[in-house]
């Protein structure tokens, strides 16, 4: 008789995106054969996008590392061969561990770590193992989309990420994104309300240079020039105030700092002994503190208080933003005024100033509108300000943390786990939750240590980019110190790095590399030592996504799951995490790893880690879920039952007339921070343009907006396509299928006028060349893409032949790239990613 | 809980008299290990005594390298600096006023950057 076979679907989370959806796992006698969303997980409530299904040819990939290898060859560069040879893992952890001690005995800063893995791994584990050895270079994620984004939404609405209110929304402007069209935070939740909201008749207008998925869908495309959203963002800011009189007053005076009075170099007016902000009272007729009982704090006009001439921040703000004008904005967007006019008008009257709506049996005010933003609009120079103006956009209508409006990520937690902090200022900063230090008010004025340079750019938490500056020259900002060993785990620092010439040469450098990978990448060919990495489907993660980072309330619920391995790894393959705790051990400061594991996991008695005792990571994880909700949520019963959940209550959901501290339309801290600044760059040497620290946001030029010169005469820019995420989807069979037959994929956009006067033809190979490097392609003309523009999808063009699937498919945008600090955002030091280039046919 | 459970303090002779003190263990982790150069250490105070007198007088004992480390120019803790009790931070109980017992175990933890992201 036959053995039965195995037939089993099991709880696990899909790791091909940070959404980090639920799935069920499909096994029979072994083998994986269908992956499905979990009907269980408020993220996939049982949908999956392809990403996610098509995962599992990916665990069957025949080009996977299955052993530990180490390079023979000493010369590194792009398609050098290492000459590979095969260690096993006593040896290859004894290489490495006797690395790390040397280093450690010298200077653990030369240790530098590079990942971008799931949410508590990277936010909690990997930081607590890089304090415990020493190093404060744990952070090196590259340049990816999020450098400018997370500072400017942690200023403005305290929390991680921007989303806006899909269950009642009815006007909506993306700007340089797709969120609700498979892209964005939690896409597959995302992409549903979506489609229920269009339904319901909400409008999309959708502002971009390229007629994108979500431009596609839209009710509207309005195609710009890139880099000038920031610019078309406040002429209708200026709209709104100055000609259609359209705000919320209220909003504006009670929950931001838009009362605030500030004097003629733009500092509040504080009172003497509390130093609290003050107000002018329209009732009393004097100036009294921002929070004073009984109050009717002026927005508007020219007051004195004591010998100062003051006026209100909103005041100021009205005044700041006259300048620009539709017409001019027309001149710099390419966007009409005209058209300018009629979205300032919609967007205005959309969102129904003044009304109300009962949610949960609770009256809220309603504001049906939104203006989002993501990577695109401002991935540039002075792309801070355009995230802010945008914040300032939705604040002056009241839009936020209410139905229908923009809000944050879970400012508040469940049953008031966590919730914002207030400054002495009473405005708003990130919960403690979300990790220590993302404090913008607390400047420290010291040369940095670190090769993210904190102190120099104290208003942001994304410094990656300042990794890549520091390491391709680390005198120059008088690091004492040189980094020589870099372990990367699970990242493509060659593909996601600006220009993979420049990253090569900086990977050249560093004395003793090692990476943790599923294939033999692009930076596994700089590598000393690969380390076979699992895939996720053979991992164990816990909390892949987490409620106080990205988790959007749109879910509806807090949810709390994990990734349990479904097959045993291929080969000798390990997780990084695991091998970098045994490393630890080996080493003896595992027991500090547990201690610090225990403030950061917030591990209360009887669960905390002993740190004389050892743990399996699959204990360390029962006792965080034990001790997170008691001793019947151990992992064995999120294996067996998937998600443990909790409903949002409206205050959860809404939480913006709930909460006291207050949202800046002012941004005074700047002004502090530019002095800061000043002094750092000044104890450094060096002089220093902190003219972008401002308290009110400008449009400014970046270089590519400057930068037209013949013959480069067209923009560059990257786009995300819903199928495709990070450069490891590349290299599945299946999803290079989908790309092979998606029209614009692997091709280089360019619109059909254009190509047409330089004689370009659909299908011709065509070079695309910019100052710092060139890449060819196959021309797709279209209309869907602004004339000035070509277009190119983002995460493609691998070169290395342990992908072969991925190996030459597409055009890998980054190598159009320069790396300098002139083209970095100079308060987020997010890079510049569209340049100019020159288009030519390929003989 | 964070907190062991009152336990009494040590007592040392002192010529004739018998002194009471609280002993506790003081871990140092990050950044703070490398400029001061220790891992661990005893340390006594008098009965009674804070997180504030603790740290006060590591800075005496470690000297500037120290203080560079742990503190802002007007005594605040860096942003990045984390000072536990039985691993539980500080600021959960009561700061700097956090009284201390004797075999209390205190970590001084520096480099905690907030995460990155994208």
């Amino acid at each position: 008789m036959e053995a039965a076979m195995e037939d089993a679907w099991i709880h696990s989370a899909c790791d091909m995106c940070f959404a980090a959806c639920g799935i069920l796992v499909h096994k029979r006698d072994g083998i994986v054969v269908k992956i499905e969303g979990d009907p269980s997980c408020p993220a996939s409530e049982g949908h999956l996008c392809a990403k996610g299904q098509a995962a599992l040819i990916g665990l069957y990939d025949p080009s996977r590392v299955k052993v530990p290898l180490m390079r023979t060859n000493p010369e590194k560069g792009m398609g050098v061969d290492p000459k590979w040879q095969e260690v096993s893992w006593e040896d290859a952890l004894e290489i490495l561990t006797n690395k790390l001690i040397k280093v450690r005995q010298s200077d653990p800063r030369k240790l530098v770590i590079s990942s971008f893995d799931q949410i508590a791994l990277s936010y909690f584990i990997r930081p607590a193992w890089g304090i415990a050895f020493g190093t404060p270079n744990t952070d090196w994620t590259g340049y990816y989309c999020g450098n400018y984004l997370h500072a400017s939404m942690y200023l403005t609405n305290g929390s991680f990420h921007s989303d806006f209110d899909l269950d009642y929304c009815n006007y909506a402007i993306l700007l340089g994104n797709q969120q609700g069209f498979m892209a964005g935070l939690n896409a597959n939740v995302a992409a549903r309300k979506m489609a229920e909201a269009r339904r319901r008749g909400m409008r999309v207008v959708v502002v971009d240079p390229v007629g994108t998925n979500a431009a596609a869908k839209a009710d509207e495309w309005i195609p710009i020039r890139p880099g000038t959203d920031g610019m078309f963002i406040l002429s209708i800011i200026n709209l709104l105030l100055n000609e259609l009189g359209c705000y919320d007053r209220e909003f504006l005076s009670r929950r931001t700092n838009g009362a605030y009075l500030v004097d003629g170099e733009g500092k509040y007016i504080k009172e003497n002994g509390t130093g609290a902000p003050l107000v002018w009272d329209q009732r009393a007729h004097t100036s009294v503190p921002f929070d004073r009982e009984g109050s009717d704090p002026a927005l508007e006009g020219v007051f004195q208080v004591g010998e100062i001439s003051c006026r209100p921040a909103f005041q100021a703000l009205k005044d700041h933003v006259k300048h620009f004008t539709p017409e001019k904005a027309a001149e710099i967007t390419t966007v009409p005024a005209h058209t300018i006019r009629r979205i300032a008008k919609e967007f205005g009257a959309a969102a129904k100033i003044g009304s109300t709506i009962v949610v949960d049996g609770k009256a809220l005010p309603y504001r049906p509108v939104a203006v989002n933003i993501y990577r695109g609009a401002g991935a540039h120079k002075h792309g801070t300000h355009t995230a802010l103006a945008v914040q300032t956009l939705n604040m002056i209508v009241g839009a936020y943390y209410v139905p229908g409006g923009h809000r944050g990520v879970n400012l508040v937690g469940p049953g008031g786990r966590w919730g914002p902090g207030e400054t002495a200022e009473g405005l708003i900063t990130p919960p403690a939750a979300i990790g220590r230090g993302a404090r913008y008010y607390d400047l420290e004025e010291r040369p940095p240590e670190d090769l993210g340079l904190h102190e120099l750019f104290p208003i942001t938490t994304n410094r990656s980019p300042m990794y890549q500056i520091n390491l391709h020259d680390p005198e120059q900002f008088q690091l004492p110190y040189t980094p020589e060993v870099l372990m990367v785990c699970r990242r493509n620092l060659m593909m996601n790095n600006v220009n993979p010439q420049a990253t090569a040469e900086m990977l050249r450098r560093i004395p003793f590399i090692v990476t943790f990978s599923t294939h033999l990448d692009e930076v596994a060919e700089f590598a000393d030592l690969v380390l076979p990495e699992a895939h996720f489907l053979e991992r164990f993660d816990l909390f892949p996504n987490r409620p106080s980072h990205t988790m959007s309330p749109a879910t509806g619920h807090f949810y709390w799951g994990l990734r349990q391995p479904v097959v045993e790894p291929l080969g000798q393959a390990r997780r990084w995490i695991d091998v970098l705790f045994e490393v630890a051990d080996r080493m003896g400061f595992l027991p500090d790893v547990y201690k610090l594991l225990n403030v950061t996991l917030e591990i209360k008695e009887p669960y905390r880690l002993e740190p004389s005792q050892r743990y399996p990571m699959e204990e360390i994880c029962d006792r965080w879920t034990k001790s997170l909700f008691g001793p019947d949520r151990g992992i064995d019963w999120f294996k067996n039952n998937g998600y443990h959940k909790v409903p949002r209550s409206v205050e959860e959901r809404y939480p913006g007339p709930f909460i006291r501290a207050r949202f800046p339309i002012y941004f005074e801290n700047m002004l502090r921070a530019k002095k800061s600044v000043a002094k750092v760059a000044s104890q450094l040497g060096r002089d220093w343009d902190t003219s972008d620290y401002q308290p009110l946001p400008v449009w400014k030029p970046c270089h590519a907006y400057d930068g037209g010169a013949p013959p480069y005469d067209l923009y560059v820019v990257n786009f995300k396509l819903p199928f495709h995420s990070l450069s490891i989807t590349t290299q599945n069979p299946w999803l290079n299928d989908l790309a092979e037959h998606h029209p614009y994929a692997y091709k280089i956009l360019i619109n059909a006028e254009t190509a047409g006067r330089k004689g370009i033809r659909d299908g011709e190979v065509i070079w695309v060349e910019s100052v710092a490097g060139k890449v060819k392609g196959e021309a797709k003309l279209t209309e869907c893409i602004h004339p000035e523009v070509v277009g190119i999808a983002g995460v493609f063009g691998s070169w290395a032949r342990g992908k072969p699937v991925a190996r030459g498919k597409g055009v890998h945008f980054n190598t159009l790239l320069p790396i300098s600090l002139d083209r970095i955002d100079p308060i987020s030091t997010g890079v510049d990613s569209c340049i100019r280039v020159k288009v030519s046919k390929a003989a | 809980m964070c907190r062991h459970e009152e336990r009494p303090p040590a007592l040392r002779a002192v010529g004739e008299v018998v002194m009471s003190f609280v002993l506790v263990k003081v871990s140092y982790l990050g950044l703070v290990r490398n400029v001061i150069g220790c891992r661990e250490e005893e340390i006594e105070l008098n009965p009674g005594a804070t997180v504030g007198e603790l740290l006060a007088k590591l800075a005496e004992r470690h000297g500037d390298a120290f203080r560079w480390s742990v503190f802002k120019g007007g005594g605040e803790l860096r942003s990045m600096a984390l000072v536990c009790v039985n691993d539980c931070d500080i600021f959960q109980l009561q700061g700097f006023g956090t009284k201390l017992e004797s075999g209390e175990k205190i970590s001084v933890v520096v480099g905690v950057y907030p995460p990155e992201g994208g």
